[in-house]
């Protein structure tokens, strides 16, 4: 099976920004709508042994997507080709429930649109064999794409080799984006 | 073609549109096409990095851009800043056509006028001022144009001696420093290669002349173990990737420089062949500046604890490749220049220079020299500056002194200038006091006319008597031979517009060659090309160079040479001595230190701290460049304003709490913002970044966060002039409501 | 620019849960008593039928108006079982047909028929949130119940409150007083479950625990307190034990609704998601 996500290295993450940024010029989003965004851990501990950290926030890709049993419309579902979780913008109903049920907070409503939008790991980018934007731009490299079930895939040796970790796993959601510890 | 020959009714009847470059024949697709939308290739100039950039135009609308992976030195990668560059060619509040004043300066009362009248009336003003032989009163104010050939041809042409740049605002202490110790302005670390980097006041991960590429190869290198090591007053994002985080007091990293050096020559530590061969004045330095800055010396100065000092001599001389370097941090302060020359004194010891993973040089080493393009015209007669610089006041300065211009036209000293124009810089907003350099510009004694040529109405535009809206840098033409290359390898890029100047904007090139020929008096000769035309002279003219429609399609050429490594040992270095100067007799003929040594801040004295206990420290950050993105409205969303940030033990003794609004006040002022307690921060220290603090430019930059410079005095070195913006002293109290 | 938060479920999603709470409550417990008592009592099952039928008209107005795409609405139900979402749409639909048939047929199979969709549609808006585990302050079984005896008090207040207005809506002093008392009963009942489930939230995920926090100290303490156990219960409850007569039933009854409101509004903006490293609190809100 094929099964496409990120794995995040948090050791390279420089906390630049330039994934939101990139990633809401490419899908034009409204202010205030973000398919990944760059959390600030820290500063934490007492100076002069303060420590900080980015945590880079994207789409899980969940195998068992918590968004996609309470969507009423049957507008979302996890691609069985690619393993990305997709939204059907023309049967979304824009109940936000998704929203609701999301454990990692990676789905925004377009108000202006109506509809839910979350990352699906830029489709159009994928169709000219080019990588996600975020992940072509990533100053620091932090973000690996692939086939988290091919072997030969960078994502994978990362995945196995870094010891990759993912969040929230006691919901049952079965993430595939998963993040080498900093 | 226009041939304007300075004759009044010749030259009236030239239009402004006869000069407009057309884009068109440049915009040429990598993939893709006009109808179907596709790529074009040009480079970023949001900071100084210059990455390459592939825009995504379709329906004659720039949708995104992403990086080029042709360019060797960015390799693909873009930042924040970069990618949000399209908000800036839509942005809303740009300028949209050339304006007049008609309110008093700075009023904000303004007449539309046409490209014609408005070229006309400068065209008049400068023809009248260069024939009554004073060309010298037209000043060419400037930041980071990146097309400085282009605009020297001008105020050369014209006669005029007074073309500056903002190197002295930037970090002219390290350009000073490097050219005095290596004869090289800009070396670079080969930080991919590195196994120990022990960076001063420098946030890779920040800022820097390489921003983006810099930030990847230090990514790369501690992936593959490299230690880094980062001394600051301040956690940046570096420190805080770092093995080691050095917080050290403001203004003492010399002393800190020193006392590594003191334990790796006593420990004899240090690479003998090449401090030998390579060095000039090795064993005065040990002996009349080294020797008393034993580690408990140094740590009485900068607060690293004895041992640490030692340890961290013995870790940086015995990881091979190790490198060390310093930037802004330790550049902006009265004394910058000295301190970084200590910093950089480190990589002698371990003859590092010019090899692999080491400190590795540029100037005139590989930069590989564009075409020219001929008639060029002569230097101006007059070689006198508006700048102070080669006066006794700045006796070794290397690079225009920015904070001086205005101050020396107030004073006609040595001779007043008639008209200034401002292009890239914005002395009313970035500069340290700006109100000073605010007066002057709004005095029309001082000041008899303004042009300035900007996209956005920035604050210094505000002053002026005529705006020319220019393109940004997405919608204009240079050709560079970048010497910053990462990979040591040379290469040229050439950014082009991507979209033809928006609504009545104008390239500045196109601008310039105008008034050329609109000025005449043989003017017009040194510009018969448009933008085009020149760059493919300069671009054709490269010894074995690409061809012209190479590096428009591919918007980059590296040329086919081999890294060299320690290539001092066929020329020598570009010091007078031939070899890197320890020993420096331009600093001791100019009486300055002659050997790298620690010297305390000028402002730092023990009065002042009595008054003011803390030092105030600025920075930049990664989300936004100097001034020029405080109205891009996703970048300001994820950093949306800047605070006043204070350590929580000082804030407890102060009785401030998170989020209270406080006066922070130096000698020259105070400013109001709003205090964030953090760790990340000495307790003698109060930090406090820029980009923010704009009272125009745009309707979301306008009113947000704070800047510092109103409370920065204006001071320097006095040898590589960098404006000193971290050596103030202030105290913060609480706003009482 | 302040950042937002992501628009989810607001304040018309909390009126939706009330109304369909309160037209479930009105028809639902009237005609449960009716049964009860053997229809000795003369309640005003038909106009409280119709009562009900508007109360979940409007909120199922609410909730269409409320989608990003309205006219969409009938994906919902044409996936009748892709969520609870859907599935709660068709109990809403079978409850109204349920009231029309008593309106039109009467009897005791619509009339029972009612009361169970009544819980039904009381109680899915319970598991609607029951199932979402993100936000593990509604994962309990008490949350359904919670919703049904809030549903059953503040029906039988809005039937109180109509009646008190409107004369011809034909409640006689004797099943005003019952329903009273029955009213109390419940407010007691609620009192209890909520004690409870607060408690248990409390020592339960750190997200719930968090929800407890913001509804007792934090920033939806005002109209928990306010709203949901003071005006919403507690006044009720000293009202009710001081007289069942008159203004007092009706300010009580009043009081009472208020309160319904509240609890739905609470509760569902407290519940709060687990926080990813560096996530701030505020993101995690509804």
């Amino acid at each position: 099976m094929t099964r496409l996500a990120l794995v995040i290295d948090l050791n390279k993450c420089i906390l630049c920004h330039a994934c939101t940024v990139s990633c809401k010029i490419h899908h034009d989003l409204p202010l205030g709508q973000f398919w990944n965004e760059v959390f600030t851990v820290g500063p934490s501990g007492e100076f002069p042994h303060t420590s900080l950290y980015g945590f880079p926030k994207a789409c899980m890709q969940c195998d068992k997507p918590a968004c996609v049993s309470v969507c009423p419309a049957r507008a979302t579902e996890k691609d069985k080709e690619t393993g990305v979780v997709k939204i059907y913008e023309d049967k979304c109903v824009g109940c936000r429930s998704c929203i609701v049920a999301c454990p990692y907070g990676a789905r925004a409503f377009d108000e202006t649109k109506g509809t839910t939008f979350k990352c699906e790991l830029c489709p159009e980018r994928r169709e000219q064999g080019k990588q996600p934007i975020c992940v072509e731009t990533c100053v620091g490299g932090a973000r690996v794409f692939g086939d988290i079930d091919d072997p030969n895939s960078e994502a994978y040796k990362i995945v196995h080799e870094k010891h990759a970790v993912r969040y929230l796993e006691h919901l049952g959601t079965e993430p595939c984006t998963s993040y080498v510890p900093a | 073609m226009i041939v304007a020959t300075g004759n009044e009714t010749q030259a009236s009847s030239i239009t402004s549109a006869q000069f407009n470059t057309n884009t068109s024949q440049t915009r040429v697709y990598i993939e893709g096409d006009e109808k179907k939308g596709g790529y074009i290739a040009s480079h970023c100039l949001q900071c100084v990095s210059n990455c390459g950039l592939r825009a995504f135009v379709k329906d004659g609308k720039v949708r995104y851009l992403e990086g080029n992976p042709l360019d060797p030195n960015s390799r693909g990668r873009m930042c924040a800043k970069g990618q949000a560059g399209v908000q800036q060619i839509y942005d809303p509040d740009r300028v949209k056509n050339p304006l007049e004043r008609v309110g008093e300066r700075g009023s904000g009362k303004w007449r539309d006028i046409s490209w014609d009248e408005a070229m006309q009336k400068i065209s008049s003003r400068l023809r009248r001022l260069r024939d009554s032989g004073h060309p010298e009163q037209f000043v060419f104010y400037s930041g980071r144009n990146m097309q400085a050939g282009y605009t020297t041809r001008f105020t050369n042409a014209f006669g005029s001696p007074n073309h500056f740049n903002h190197d002295s605002l930037c970090a002219s202490g390290r350009q000073m420093a490097t050219l005095l110790t290596y004869g090289d302005t800009w070396p670079q670390m080969d930080i991919e290669n590195a196994r120990y980097v022990l960076l001063f006041g420098f946030s890779a991960f920040d800022a820097g002349i390489c921003f983006v590429p810099a930030a990847q190869r230090l990514v790369n290198a501690l992936s593959k173990g490299a230690k880094l090591v980062v001394v600051d007053p301040r956690l940046s994002k570096t420190a805080a990737k770092a093995s080691e985080w050095i917080s050290i007091a403001p203004g003492t990293d010399a002393a800190l420089a020193m006392g590594i050096m003191n334990v790796i020559v006593s420990e004899g530590l240090y690479d003998r062949e090449f401090v030998e061969h390579w060095t000039v004045g090795f064993d005065d330095f040990v002996e009349k500046e080294l020797k008393r800055f034993t580690p408990e010396y140094a740590s009485s100065i900068c607060r690293v604890p004895a041992e640490k000092i030692g340890e961290l001599a013995w870790d940086f001389a015995t990881t091979r490749p190790a490198v060390a370097d310093a930037m802004r941090g330790v550049s902006a302060h009265t004394n910058g220049t000295v301190s970084i020359r200590a910093v950089m004194a480190l990589n002698v010891l371990l003859g590092n220079i010019d090899d692999i993973g080491g400190m590795n040089l540029d100037f005139g080493w590989w930069n590989i020299g564009l075409g020219a393009v001929d008639p060029v015209p002569p230097a101006p007669k007059e070689t006198r500056r508006l700048d102070r610089l080669g006066t006794s006041q700045y006796p070794l300065a290397a690079v225009p002194i920015q904070q001086q211009i205005l101050p020396s036209i107030a004073e006609r000293d040595p001779y007043p200038a008639d008209t200034v124009m401002l292009y890239h810089s914005s002395p009313a907003y970035a500069m340290p006091d700006p109100k000073k350099q605010m007066n002057i510009l709004k005095n029309p004694d001082k000041v008899p006319f303004i042009i300035s040529v900007d996209p956005f109405m920035g604050e210094s535009t505000t002053f002026a008597d005529i705006v020319l809206p220019e393109g940004t840098y997405l919608e204009r033409y240079d050709a560079v031979s970048w010497p910053y290359s990462l990979q040591f390898t040379p290469y040229v890029f050439l950014r082009k517009p991507v979209v033809p100047p928006q609504l009545e904007s104008r390239m500045v090139k196109d601008i310039l060659r105008e008034l050329a020929h609109r000025i005449g008096g043989g003017m017009e000769q040194y510009f018969a090309d448009d933008a085009v035309a020149y760059h493919r002279k300069e671009i054709e003219g490269i010894t074995n160079g690409p061809s012209w429609d190479e590096i428009v399609k591919n918007g980059v050429w590296v040329a086919p040479a081999k890294r060299e490594t320690q290539r001092f040992r066929k020329n020598g270095f570009f010091t007078p001595s031939g070899k890197i100067e320890l020993y420096s007799k331009r600093m001791d003929d100019a009486g300055f230190p002659p050997f790298p040594t620690y010297v305390p801040v000028a402002t730092h004295d023990a009065e002042r701290r009595q008054q003011y206990p803390f030092c105030l420290i600025t920075y930049k950050v990664a989300m936004h460049n100097q001034s020029r993105t405080a109205n891009v409205p996703f970048l300001v969303e994820v950093m949306d304003r800047n605070y006043a940030e204070i350590n929580p033990k000082s804030a407890a003794s102060l009785g401030i709490r998170d989020g209270d609004e406080v006066y922070v006040e130096s000698e020259i002022g105070r400013i109001e913002g709003v205090a964030r307690l953090t760790n990340e921060i000495r307790q003698d220290t109060i930090a406090i970044s820029h980009h923010f603090g704009h009272w125009e430019y745009g309707r979301v930059a306008k009113g947000r966060g704070i800047s510092p410079n109103p409370i920065v005095a204006c001071n320097d070195d006095g040898i590589g002039a960098p404006a000193a913006f971290n050596s103030t002293l202030v105290r913060v109290y609480k706003k009482l409501k | 620019m302040k950042r937002r938060r992501a628009n989810t479920w607001d304040i018309r999603i909390a009126s939706y849960l009330f109304l369909a709470g309160v037209g479930a409550g009105a028809f639902g417990s009237l005609a449960l008593l009716d049964y009860l008592e053997g229809g000795k009592l003369h309640l005003p099952t038909s106009i409280t039928a119709l009562l009900s039928l508007l109360l979940i008209g409007i909120g199922t107005l609410l909730l269409v108006s409320d989608l990003g795409k309205p006219l969409r609405f009938w994906r919902v139900l044409l996936n009748p079982m892709s969520s609870m979402l859907s599935v709660g749409a068709w109990i809403l639909i079978l409850f109204a047909l349920t009231m029309l048939g008593y309106l039109g047929f009467g009897g005791p199979v619509f009339s029972l028929g009612g009361v169970v969709f009544a819980i039904a549609t009381a109680g899915y808006t319970g598991i609607l949130l029951g199932v979402i585990k993100a936000r593990p302050f509604w994962n309990s079984p008490a949350l359904p119940l919670l919703f049904v005896t809030s549903a059953f008090s503040t029906g039988i207040a809005v039937v109180t409150v109509l009646a008190s207005a409107l004369v011809i809506y034909g409640l006689d002093a004797q099943s005003s007083h019952l329903l009273s008392q029955v009213d109390l009963c419940l407010i007691v009942a609620e009192l209890a479950i909520i004690g409870l489930y607060l408690t248990i939230m409390n020592n339960s995920a750190a997200p719930a625990a968090r929800s407890v926090e913001m509804l007792l100290r934090g920033k939806q303490a005002n109209t928990f307190w306010g709203g949901l156990i003071f005006a919403g219960l507690v006044v009720p409850l000293v009202l009710a034990l001081a007289s069942s007569e008159g203004v007092t039933n009706l300010l009580s009854s009043i009081l009472v609704l208020i309160g319904g409101f509240s609890l739905r509004y609470t509760f569902l903006a407290a519940g709060t998601r687990a926080l990813l490293p560096g996530e701030p609190a505020e993101a995690s809100y509804l």
